[in-house]
């Protein structure tokens, strides 16, 4: 196989018996292990958390979106009351690096500052308010440096540059060659020129989506507490305790063990709890390490908006070519994502925009060609979706065009050319199992009225109230996939106590998606315990494996998989043990629900609790640790093809949108959304995950945007960035669709990210459904939409024709 | 924020707030509610000074109907007129402006005197006041005088109100059979702060023809404005959708608005066409009942 | 820039605390108090979650000052299912079985909001439950079963399914 990094070999660990059916906590909806500590307020986040002794950081950042930094002035500073220290880049006793992909990511700037938001010095103070003063006192000199803004003039020849060329390890998604320009990455598959040849109809168009702010309702926070044994621990928030591990180590120059991070409870992650808390946690340690003293770092709202991770804007060009009868023919793109200022994760969310850019459909022919790049404004990272929205964006918008043109409904359309098994995605991957597309193409336009609804909302509608529906489509590869198997692995460590309970660690991220609740299930369904028996612990990285970050969906999967590997270790222990109880071979013998019974002859059995304190008196090992690596995956990046994940998960969302035709305000009446997620472990948390992300989706499809000037955050406020509230929220129907996967547990792919995705062009296709205008830019703004409407010649009392 | 509250005092009655007031040196500050003057302070758009807690002066609270006005405290809180069935019968604009005004919390707290002195632009009780031809009382150890609410505003954030001023009341002519509306647009439908705004207030015959009526917009100017010229267009003519239409594009003839993060100023423009016909068209279905 | 004090009842306990004059509500419950399910998510009043009841009315907490607090009766989210049967109130119960809860982060707010809307409108339609949690954000959950939350805890107090102990 053509791969371009080693290859792994596949963790072996077929359960020792099939899981039987029904399964007894697997599938059902039950109550999450936090929720009641969530309810009384007692869950405690990062800024709950106090020690003795505890002093404050407040960082000072670059004013100036470029420049070079002649002299930090901390004198005044050191000065004020109540402060203990004053930081800059020289500080650092061990590397001033936050190592992410690419190895350009300094904790404090040292000579240059390359976004406004660039930390340059920390005060340490006896309290908030000390720090916050102290920090108005160190005074920067800068001398300004050209600075770039726009994608494509970063890439010409003489721009400013923002991010030299620079080398990363072998595989991890390339390296940046040419002056900013983090990456470039192709796809390609058959003879282009002959598929467009062979269309009838081609459409070309270019597209743009903006930023996105997480706005998770919990900013950063981190407190390190050094400790009397010269090991640092780190708490706080985020979603990739290994990665804040890693970091924290580099930038005290200290080996690995004298650092131990504890998440807490994490107030919404989305992805921008990926890689900044890794900055976050350096600056706290950095305080620790000088002050020998507790230091907690928690960023006020308007900072967090201001420097952390957003999602990258996008411009996309995109050409595409059908027949006559709606078989699609070719599909060209060309991508840029704004990277901002330093290359954090943009590597591989650039890599993940190409693999997905031709959607689930079946392309002939497909060139898609991406450039992540750099300029001078805040670094884009990791957000819900990792460059997918973008390029769905613009291709979901595209086979509308496509359909009006050939005169089809969008809906048969996607029928027509929607993946099955036995298919091949754009990256020529081929599909062999689990694929649930066009049951979910099916299940939606069934829930939504998506037929009547179109044929209603065709004819003449009166009033500047005018309704349309529209469809929005998606698959997600799951998993951090070839450009991220090489820290893709996870383990897992599960403990039975004589009594019957059971405690089970992973080295995942609970952060608010449920992922310990889920563990739990699968861990008592393993283990036939009832469900309330298994309490799954928060992660500290001194006692759990390293399982690579709580990301890309991939945690259900991989976890689980963990879990079920030890699991499977003490269930060996456990039927010997039966096997003795009831006098037959433990080959004989499965665990049903809470009970162990004899294949053959299943009334004979024997209470799991009455096993389990038999086999602890016998001294049976009844603590196992677990470990997966994924389903192996490859990319070449001279072909431009590989199998890029292991399995994908599908959806198809329904839009129906009511817009006001003299106000271009569009009201979303309804979402239906259906996910192929394999097998849902709790289908509650599952509808969670889809109406909560559908949401996200329609704040990036209707108000959210970033206003940048000059490199300055215009909005960094929640009355300025626009998050829908209550009153925005629209009937929300999930619908889940299970294929299930066999390399995951029970069935299981990844819910996570998908379903923000597809959301923006199913409302903006439904605009146009409504309108007659369309929309080549998201958020659709009243603003926008009466522009677009004007542009396109559809007046707002005319007739609209569909 | 922090620095900005260099002391707080808290005035049992408004005479020791008078009193205070005229002796103070330097800057000060009324705090009620908080909704506006906390939101500016922790974004350092405050200056230091004393901070004088208003909002336990029940002396500043209640809605009172008299013959000819109806008198609202300046505490009287956005809650308040939302559940007065009072307002809601004789001052809808300023109602429908305070039911659709942030979110409970901040209705709970923000005080009609507060919005009125906050002086925003975009200040949602504001225009609605405007169309109610509302008085802003003004006191003072020197006394009191009375300030029609057109007069009130200077600026963004700027008002007549002297140092040793605060606002005590506002009082809205009771006028027989008047009907009103606010209607605004906003980023997203809860939490909003308004793109643009408009009020409406007019009496109206039986055959819908305007007897008197005073039309304001908001988020379009410095201040809150007034629009003299729709007024008199409406005036004596019934209302009927040709006219409307007018009003409103003739109300957007008269504003120049800008561009900032909320809205553009080509959008804005064309909006009060929208906002003005269709607050006018809401009075007559009001009217009709 | 003297301290001040300040005497109040919350949760039904009178407390007294050293504040600076800056301090907000929010920042004497958790700083002064160590009542941290009051969080702060913005500290302009957008996002809810700092919501706690003052002499009964639903305020957010990081817009009062601390000094304007003497003298009143303050409601947190730990002090909410005093009197309910287990400690919750049915708000928080409904929470929990209706899976409204994700990240939980505005959870504490949002219970403030939506059992402040129960009691005053024990008939609210679905809309008019929008209307009156709309000044809580919550990124997790879409809202759908936060509403489907508050209607199961709504119809139950309405039935009588549910009193307080005390």
């Amino acid at each position: 196989m053509p791969g371009s990094g080693p290859t792994y070999p596949l963790a072996t660990m077929p359960p020792d018996d099939p899981t039987p059916t029904p399964t007894h906590t697997v599938g059902q909806r039950l109550e999450r292990l936090d929720a009641r500590a969530k309810v009384l307020g007692t869950a405690r986040y990062a800024d709950d958390l106090t020690f003795p002794g505890l002093l404050h950081l407040k960082v000072v950042f670059s004013t100036q979106p470029h420049a070079r930094v002649l002299a930090i002035r901390t004198d005044a500073a050191r000065r004020a009351p109540g402060v203990r220290a004053v930081l800059t880049a020289k500080d650092c006793p061990g590397e001033n690096l936050i190592p992410l992909v690419l190895p350009d990511l300094t904790l404090m700037a040292a000579d240059r500052v390359r976004f406004v938001g660039d930390p340059v010095a920390a005060v340490v103070a006896d309290t908030p308010e000390a720090a916050h003063d102290a920090a108005r006192l160190v005074e920067v000199d800068y001398e300004p440096l050209p600075a770039v803004f726009d994608v494509l003039e970063a890439l010409r020849p003489g721009a400013p540059v923002v991010a030299p060329p620079i080398s990363g390890p072998a595989g991890h998604g390339g390296a940046n060659t040419a002056p900013n320009l983090f990456n470039l990455l192709e796809v390609k598959k058959g003879d282009l020129a002959a598929g467009f040849e062979a269309a009838d109809v081609v459409v070309e168009q270019e597209y743009r989506t903006p930023y996105q702010a997480h706005a998770y309702l919990e900013t950063q926070g981190m407190t390190c507490v050094p400790e009397p044994d010269g090991v640092f621990a780190v708490y706080g928030c985020m979603q990739c305790p290994f990665y804040v591990h890693e970091a924290v180590a580099r930038v005290l120059g200290v080996p690995r063990h004298r650092v131990k991070v504890i998440q807490v409870g994490t107030g919404g992650g989305f992805g921008g709890k990926e890689d900044v808390p890794s900055i976050i946690a350096g600056l706290a340690a950095l305080g620790a390490w000088h002050t020998g003293r507790p230091v907690k770092l928690v960023l006020s709202r308007k900072e967090d908006f201001e420097t952390m991770s957003k999602r990258h804007p996008a411009l996309v060009r995109l050409k595409v070519g059908a027949k006559e009868d709606g078989t699609l023919t070719a599909l060209e793109e060309q991508l840029w994502l704004d990277g901002g200022a330093y290359a954090t994760l943009s590597p591989v969310v650039l890599y993940r925009a190409v693999t997905h850019a031709a959607g689930p459909y079946r392309w002939p022919a497909v060139h898609v060609t991406g450039h992540a790049v750099a300029t001078n404004k805040v670094p884009c990272g990791a957000f819900r979706g990792f460059g997918t929205l973008q390029v769905i964006f613009a291709l979901e918008s595209i086979l509308d065009e496509l359909a009006e043109r050939l005169g089809i409904d969008p809906l048969d359309l996607r029928l027509k050319n929607a993946v099955r098994v036995g298919d091949a995605l754009g990256t020529n991957q081929a599909l062999t199992e689990s694929v649930g597309f066009i049951e979910t193409l099916e299940r939606a336009a069934e829930v939504s009225g998506y037929r009547e609804k179109r044929e209603r909302y065709r004819t003449w509608q009166e009033g500047p109230k005018r309704r349309g529906v529209g469809l929005g489509c998606l698959l997600y590869g799951v998993g951090l996939g070839a450009k991220g198997k090489f820290i893709d692995r996870t383990g897992a460590h599960v403990q039975l106590y004589p009594d019957g309970s059971c405690a089970v660690s992973i080295g995942n991220a609970e952060m608010g998606q449920g992922l310990r609740t889920v563990i739990s299930q699968i861990a008592a369904e393993e283990l036939g315990l009832e469900f309330s028996k298994v309490q799954t612990f928060d992660g500290d990285t001194s006692r759990v494996p390293d399982s690579g970050p709580t990301v890309a969906s991939r945690a259900t999967v991989m976890a689980g998989n963990a879990v079920r590997d030890a699991c499977g270790q003490i269930r060996r222990e456990l039927r010997a043990e039966a096997g003795l109880m009831l006098g037959v071979e433990p080959d004989a013998l499965e665990v049903f629900q809470t009970w162990v019974r004899v294949k053959a002859a299943p009334e004979r059995r024997v209470a799991m609790n009455d096993v389990i304190a038999r086999a602890a008196h016998a001294r049976r090992a009844l603590t196992a640790s677990g470990f997966r690596l994924p389903a192996d995956t490859w990319w070449s990046d001279d072909e431009g093809q590989g199998k890029a994940y292991e399995v994908y998960t599908y959806a198809t969302n329904v839009c129906e949108v009511e817009v006001d035709v003299e106000t271009g305000e569009s009201r979303v009446i309804a979402l239906t959304a259906a996910h192929d997620i394999g097998r849902a472990i709790n289908p509650t948390l599952a509808e969670g995950q889809i109406e909560g992300g559908a949401l996200q989706g329609l704040g990036f499809a209707l108000t959210e945007e970033v206003h940048i000037d000059q490199g300055v955050i215009k909005n960094p406020r929640f009355a300025t960035y626009i998050i829908p509230t209550a009153m925005d929220s629209p009937e929300l129907k999930a619908v889940i669709v299970e294929h299930p996967y066999s390399g995951g547990p029970y069935g299981a792919k990844g819910i996570g990210e998908p379903p923000i995705m597809g959301i923006a062009p199913a409302v903006t296709n439904a605009i146009k459904a409504a309108t007659g205008a369309r929309l080549f830019e998201c958020p659709a703004t009243p603003e926008r939409v009466t522009e677009a409407m004007k542009a396109q010649g559809v007046a707002a009392r005319d007739e609209v024709a569909v | 924020m922090i620095g900005t509250v260099q002391r707080i005092l808290r005035p049992k009655s408004v005479d020791e707030l008078l009193s205070t007031l005229a002796e103070l040196q330097g800057p000060r500050h009324l705090l009620a509610g908080g909704t506006d003057i906390l939101v500016k302070a922790k974004d350092g758009k405050v200056a230091p000074g004393t901070w004088i807690d208003v909002w336990p002066l029940d002396e500043l609270r209640g809605v009172t109907a008299h013959d000819d006005r109806i008198d609202l405290g300046a505490n009287v809180t956005m809650t308040d007129v939302e559940r007065s069935p009072l307002l809601r019968a004789e001052a809808r604009a300023l109602w429908d402006a305070c039911y659709e005004a942030g979110a409970v919390q901040i209705r709970n707290r923000a005080t009609l005197g507060g919005n009125v002195a906050n002086a925003s632009p975009a200040g949602d009780s504001i225009p609605a006041l405007y169309s109610l031809g509302a008085t802003v009382h003004l006191r003072s150890v020197r006394g009191e005088r009375a300030v029609p609410i057109e007069a009130l505003f200077t600026g963004p954030g700027k008002t007549v109100i002297a140092p040793d001023e605060a606002i005590v009341r506002l009082s809205l002519p009771r006028v027989r059979g008047a009907v009103g509306a606010f209607l605004r647009l906003g980023q997203r439908k809860a939490q909003a702060i308004s793109k643009v705004s408009a009020a409406a207030t007019a009496t109206l015959g039986a055959d819908l023809t305007v007897e008197a009526a005073r039309v304001a917009l908001g988020a379009v100017a410095p201040t809150v404005v007034r629009a003299p010229e729709v007024e008199r267009l409406l005036a004596g003519r019934a209302l009927e959708p040709g006219l409307m239409a007018e009003a409103g594009e003739l109300a957007a003839s008269g504003v120049t608005p800008i561009t900032d993060v909320r809205s553009t100023k080509v959008y804005r423009r064309e909006m009060v066409a929208v906002v003005v016909r269709r607050a006018l068209a809401s009075l007559v279905d009001r009217r009709r009942g | 820039m003297s301290e001040i004090d300040v005497g109040l009842e919350v949760n039904g306990e009178q407390v007294r605390a050293r504040c600076q004059p800056h301090d907000t509500l929010l920042a004497l419950l958790r700083y002064r108090l160590g009542l941290t399910g009051t969080k702060e998510g913005c500290g302009e009043g957008e996002c809810g979650a700092c919501t706690v009841f003052m002499d009964g009315e639903a305020v957010d907490s990081c817009l009062v000052l601390a000094a304007q607090c003497e003298g009143r009766q303050v409601t947190t989210i730990e002090g909410l299912g005093r009197g309910w049967p287990d400690g919750l109130h049915p708000v928080q119960k409904a929470f929990m079985e209706t899976g409204a809860v994700q990240c939980g982060f505005c959870i504490p707010g949002i219970i403030m909001s939506a059992a402040d809307a129960i009691t005053r409108r024990s008939d609210a339609a679905r809309e008019e439950v929008r209307r009156l949690v709309a000044g809580n954000l919550c990124r997790c959950t879409g809202y759908t079963k936060i509403f489907d939350a508050i209607e199961l805890a709504r119809d139950r107090v309405a039935r009588g399914e549910v009193r307080p102990e005390a």
